[in-house]
């Protein structure tokens, strides 16, 4: 019988510890287990038939580890371990119908962006475990605290076998793993990816288990595993506190969740299964199963954070170079900082999700979409909607996706339908729908009701999940099609109420071409949210928008009691108040601050209030505006206040050359920083604040520039890292912080950096001087290392080195041209290598 | 086998101050809010957990225990020890995002949370130091010696948290190339027994850096 038969049965019985069996056996400490599959055979075999004897449907074969990282000191290959590990547990099964499972558990190195280990290679090392174990029945993923990780794993399972798959993530009390997986997470994602069955293993003992069970059963209607610990282990005997009948019958509670697949994680031997098989018969007779029933409400996920569109949510649409030059300048430059500075902005102002576009003439959108969701994913929580009308982007994107994301389109057309929604039925995603097909967008509502109906029928038919599928009815300019309005909202409302299909909107482009958009933009909001507008695609930092959007939920009676809009109001200013205070303070005409959102504000010119024209050259001007200029600069500086230090900056942007604002203003200003700290006046965390100003205040500029299409012009640039083997950062960052403060342009590779980085980067980017730290003695040799290494790659550039563990003496042993013992000499090295 | 959770209610800044060189303390407003509203977002990412093992120690040798360290400093620290604890203690993998969002946020808030985020390690290791000494009858101990300190070798950091079982007991991890993921990690070996000699206490002495310290240069430790 195959394993997909089997899982119709009332229930499964799993094994229990092998681990616990074997040191029972006389494993000596430190063995490698899965090497005992070769040198004692019996052993192994001895512990399967037990299991089997008291009951197991499945058992695991003795392969937990064996994956090419952990076997590496083990003498033996990962197919050879593996193969001989399924032989065992085949020969154990023999005549007993019992099936043999392929036992995969975590790699044993962290993923990124947290460790070093990458998504692609984690999938290649799980890859070969799966490619050597294809003689199983199927495959087990187990004790899995990383939700990438295992969405690496089930991948390769699925891609290189025909193997059913099963699947347990292990949790805390806090229904969270160690990564912060949290059990709706991997319900969402793991379902999505066409697991077979999924839930719960080790880690705790069955009563702290119950919760997570009641939890799984309300995210996914798979079949659940349980597997616990047998209670926790006594920190003296390491013995287990949970006796096989207790154990039996807190499992039992559990049935009532939907739990039907059960075994014992560490600490549980032959007992346990003998006494679980006596409990599930018992069920059985008194007929204790029941199936869940979990919510279907769309919901869309990251490790951390669950989104379920229970109401209408805001997906942030900035992260997009359609119509901005700045963007596509980040973009062609790879300056990932302005990217994610996007996202931050977007998810201070209330964004439930991001929507990610890429795509512009001229950039590799397929990798740059790769490595926009890996560094968005490595520093937000908020889940992602990935936006591309290539099929071959969304794939990739995809695949390096942690979690559930949302995937922003699929039309009616016939190739995109074809090309797309086996993609989203592979990775479990959700997909907008969008209502055109080869004769273009139809005016009326009803034909493309038509569309989204074909669309959501044929992804049905691809087992797409039908709260997955979203629709878009297309918001097309009112200044150009008048009655096309109505039509969008009235094609919303029947795809509502006949299908009860969710809904998208980009709303902003409503407005193109009149005047007052805003004014247009929050009434058409409001108008699409009563029609039944569920995912707004739009821009969270126009307060005005947010606001609508609040209003809209009190009167909607879905914000209960007006308590989201009370405490929304506590920290938010109503437009027309900000609106004013800028009047106030920029003292322009009411006609200027029409049509102004607040998010204008950091952008808006300030007019200097004097007797002389702006940008009069007579003495008196030249050095008053300077000196008052510089102090106000200097004042922003010293207090931290970045958005200050914007704004004033934009202001002398209107009546100063860029240039002119670095040399005569910016520069003078951190060099009194500089000066006082020097003399002791301000100390290190002072001085980087004040060039986080700085930055603030070069940020608006360069902003400027590449508007104006002028280039900016640094000192020089400079690559810090600290060397492989190392994390002690602090010193390298504050060298860093000294040499931007002095103008030049730092390329950070950050810590644990290995030579071959640096000497690429250096070569790549034609370097001409490079800085590493290193603070302990055991890697001042990849120190050595990298600096040979520069050397032999002919690299022309000098190498300073520093932190606590160098001399002089060690600095030049190692070759090194420069040693600084403290950070603020680099800045004279600097100067000496680069002027 | 021991797992501890441990909760902290309050950063302590001096240590982050002193990895930062700020003489004045919190003297500065600008530094004393950057400092607080650093505090409040690690005190929220914080989720620190320890995992202890305590081994009979006799004739240089930790008795029953797969690791094995090497090195005369370690055998001078544990002069005059009956039992070893192995301790290793995370502050969680939300710290390492936190402090790469704040990364991209400015330089400023970065390392005033990274330096906060090493200094609250040191307060997680005394806290769980506490409540191991809380569940064990009163005896002297050793101050806390970690791998990569002295000539005790940082390769032996895979054999120790192997012992104690730190990924699946904690979500600790350690790498190729020796380092620890999450990196606001430490591990360490604690000597206990009766009369210790005066060694037992911290001091510089012994110390890879002694005569580059820079926080000796400036007249302080870098330890409390
Ligand atoms: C803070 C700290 C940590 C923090 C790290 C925070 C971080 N992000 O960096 C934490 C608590 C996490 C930590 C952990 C560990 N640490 Co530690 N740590 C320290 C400590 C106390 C201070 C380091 C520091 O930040 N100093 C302040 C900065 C500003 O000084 P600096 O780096 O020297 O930089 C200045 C100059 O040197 C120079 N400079 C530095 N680099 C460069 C580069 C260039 C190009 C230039 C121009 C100048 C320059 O400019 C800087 C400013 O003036 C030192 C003790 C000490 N005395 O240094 C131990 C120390 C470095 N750690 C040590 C060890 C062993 C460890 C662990 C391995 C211990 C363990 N087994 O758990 C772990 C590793 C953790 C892991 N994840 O793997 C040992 C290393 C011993 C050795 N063999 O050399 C030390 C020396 C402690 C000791 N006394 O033995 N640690
Ligand atoms: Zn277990
Ligand atoms: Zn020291």
């Amino acid at each position: 019988m195959d394993i997909k038969e089997f899982l119709k049965n009332e229930y499964i019985l799993l094994d229990g510890a092998m681990g616990t069996m074997l040191q029972a056996k006389g494993m000596p400490l430190g063995t490698i287990p899965e090497t005992l599959n070769i040198e004692k055979p019996e052993w192994i075999i001895d512990v399967h038939r037990r299991y089997i004897e008291n009951g197991s449907n499945i058992v695991y074969a003795n392969t937990f580890g064996a994956n090419r990282l952990k076997m590496a000191a083990s003498g033996y290959t990962v197919a050879e371990l593996v193969g001989a590990a399924i032989k065992n547990a085949r020969k154990a099964a023999e005549g007993t119908g019992t099936k043999v499972a392929l036992d995969i558990g975590p790699i044993g190195q962290l993923l990124e962006p947290t460790g070093a280990l990458s998504f692609e290679e984690a999938y290649d090392i799980f890859a070969e475990t799966v490619e050597a174990g294809r003689k199983a029945d199927l495959i087990v993923i187990e004790t899995m605290t990383d939700l990438y990780e295992t969405k690496a794993a089930v991948l390769a399972a699925k891609e290189h076998s025909d193997l059913p798959v099963f699947v347990t993530m292990t949790f805390e009390e806090n229904k969270r793993t160690f990564t912060g997986c949290s059990v709706s997470a991997m319900c969402l994602t793991l379902e999505g990816l066409g697991v077979d069955a999924l839930g719960v293993n080790c880690s705790l003992g069955p009563a702290d288990l119950l919760p997570i069970v009641e939890e799984i059963a309300r995210w996914t209607s798979l079949p659940i595993i349980v597997k616990p610990n047998a209670g926790l282990p006594d920190p003296e005997t390491n013995t287990y506190n949970v006796m096989p009948d207790e154990f039996a019958g807190i499992c039992k509670k559990m049935l009532a969740f939907g739990a039907k697949i059960f075994g014992g994680c560490c600490g549980t031997n032959p007992a346990y299964i003998g006494k679980l098989k006596e409990m599930l018969e018992e069920a059985s007779k008194e007929d204790l199963f029941r199936k869940q029933t979990p919510d279907t409400t769309l919901s869309v996920c990251t490790p951390l954070t669950t989104v379920t569109v229970s109401e209408p949510r805001v997906i942030g649409e900035r992260i997009n170079p359609t119509g901005k030059k700045r963007f596509r300048e980040a973009l062609a430059a790879g300056d990932m900082d302005y990217i994610l500075g996007q996202a931050f902005s977007q998810i201070e102002a209330g964004a439930d999700l991001l929507d990610v576009n890429v795509g512009a003439p001229g950039i590799d959108e397929k990798d740059m979409m790769v490595r926009t969701v890996k560094a968005l994913q490595s520093v937000t929580d908020v889940p992602l909607q990935i936006d591309s009308t290539k099929p071959e982007v969304l794939e990739a994107a995809l695949r390096v996706y942690n979690g559930k994301p949302l995937v922003n389109s699929v039309n009616g057309e016939e190739a995109s339908m074809q090309k797309i929604l086996p993609l989203i039925a592979k990775y479990g995603a959700a997909v907008v729908c969008l209502t055109l097909d080869e004769n273009g967008i139809p005016p009326k509502a009803e034909d493309r009701f038509a569309i989204a109906e074909k669309i959501m029928n044929r992804a049905l038919s691809l087992g797409i999940k039908k709260e997955n599928i979203l629709i878009d009815c297309l918001v097309l300019t009112v200044s150009a099609e008048q009655k096309a309005a109505m039509e969008t909202l009235k094609a919303v409302r029947m795809v509502k109420e006949k299908l009860g299909l969710k809904t998208v909107l980009g709303v902003s482009n409503i407005s193109f071409g009149l005047p007052n958009r805003l004014n247009i933009n929050t009434s058409f909001f409001t108008m699409a949210l009563y029609a039944g507008l569920d995912l707004p695609i739009m821009n969270p930092n126009v307060s005005a928008m947010m606001w609508a959007m609040k209003s809209y939920k009190v009167l909607a009676a879905i914000d209960e009691n007006s308590l989201g809009f009370i405490s929304w109001s506590e920290d938010h200013e109503p437009d027309d108040v900000i609106i004013k205070k800028l009047k106030n303070e920029l003292a322009i005409s009411p006609k200027e601050t029409a049509g102004l959102t607040p998010a204008d504000v950091p952008a808006m010119n300030i007019k200097e209030a004097g007797t002389h024209p702006a940008g009069c050259t007579c003495p008196e001007c030249a050095g008053l505006k300077d000196t008052k200029r510089m102090r106000e600069i200097l004042k922003a500086m010293e207090t931290g206040m970045k958005a200050e230090g914007r704004r004033l900056t934009a202001g002398y942007l209107a009546d100063e050359d860029s240039m002119d604002i670095i040399n005569g203003i910016l520069i003078p200003a951190l060099d009194v920083v500089g000066e006082k700290f020097e003399k002791g006046k301000l100390f290190l965390p002072q001085l980087i604040l004040a060039a986080d100003v700085a930055s603030e205040c070069f940020d608006e500029i360069k902003s400027r520039l590449s508007s104006s299409g002028e280039s900016s012009a640094s000192k020089g640039r400079i690559i810090l890292a600290t060397v492989k083997g190392d994390i002690h950062d602090i010193g390298k960052n504050i060298v860093k912080v000294i040499l931007e403060n002095y103008g030049y342009e730092v390329l950070d590779l950050g810590r644990d950096v290995p030579p071959e980085r640096i000497v690429e980067t250096t070569l790549k980017e034609n370097i001409r001087l490079v800085g590493l730290s290193a603070l302990m003695t055991t890697t001042l040799g990849s120190m050595e290392e990298t600096i040979r290494q520069l050397r032999a790659a002919g690299a022309d550039c000098k190498v300073m080195v520093g932190g606590a563990v160098l001399t002089a003496d060690y600095a030049k042993k190692i070759g090194a041209d420069y040693y600084a013992r403290d950070a603020k000499m680099s800045a004279d090295i600097a100067k000496e290598v680069l002027g | 086998m021991n797992v501890y959770r441990i909760i902290l209610t309050e950063l302590q800044s001096k240590d982050a101050l002193r990895y930062l060189g700020l003489k004045t303390g919190l003297a500065d407003p600008a530094m004393a809010a950057l400092c607080e509203t650093c505090s409040k977002a690690l005190l929220s990412a914080i989720d620190a957990r320890a995992v202890c093992r305590i081994f009979p120690y006799r004739d240089g040798v930790i008795e029953g225990c797969t690791y094995r360290p090497a090195g005369s400093t370690i055998r001078d620290h544990l002069t005059g020890c009956d039992r070893v604890i192995l301790l290793a203690a995370t502050l969680g993998p939300a710290v390492d995002t936190l402090i790469r969002r704040t990364m991209l946020k400015g330089m400023a808030e970065a390392m005033m949370t990274d330096a906060l985020a090493s200094g609250a390690i040191e307060q997680v290791l005394d806290l769980a130091e506490a409540e191991i000494f809380a569940g064990l009858s009163p005896t002297g101990h050793t101050w806390r010696y970690s791998p990569g300190y002295g000539d005790l070798p940082l390769d032996g950091q895979k054999d120790l948290l192997e012992v104690l079982d730190a990924r699946k007991r904690i979500g600790l991890y350690v790498s190729e190339s020796l380092l620890m993921t999450p990196t606001k990690s430490v591990t360490c070996l604690i000597g206990l027994g009766e009369n210790l000699p005066e060694s037992a206490k911290k001091s510089c002495k012994s110390c890879t850096l002694e005569g580059k310290c820079i926080f000796r240069q400036s007249g302080t430790t870098c330890y409390r």
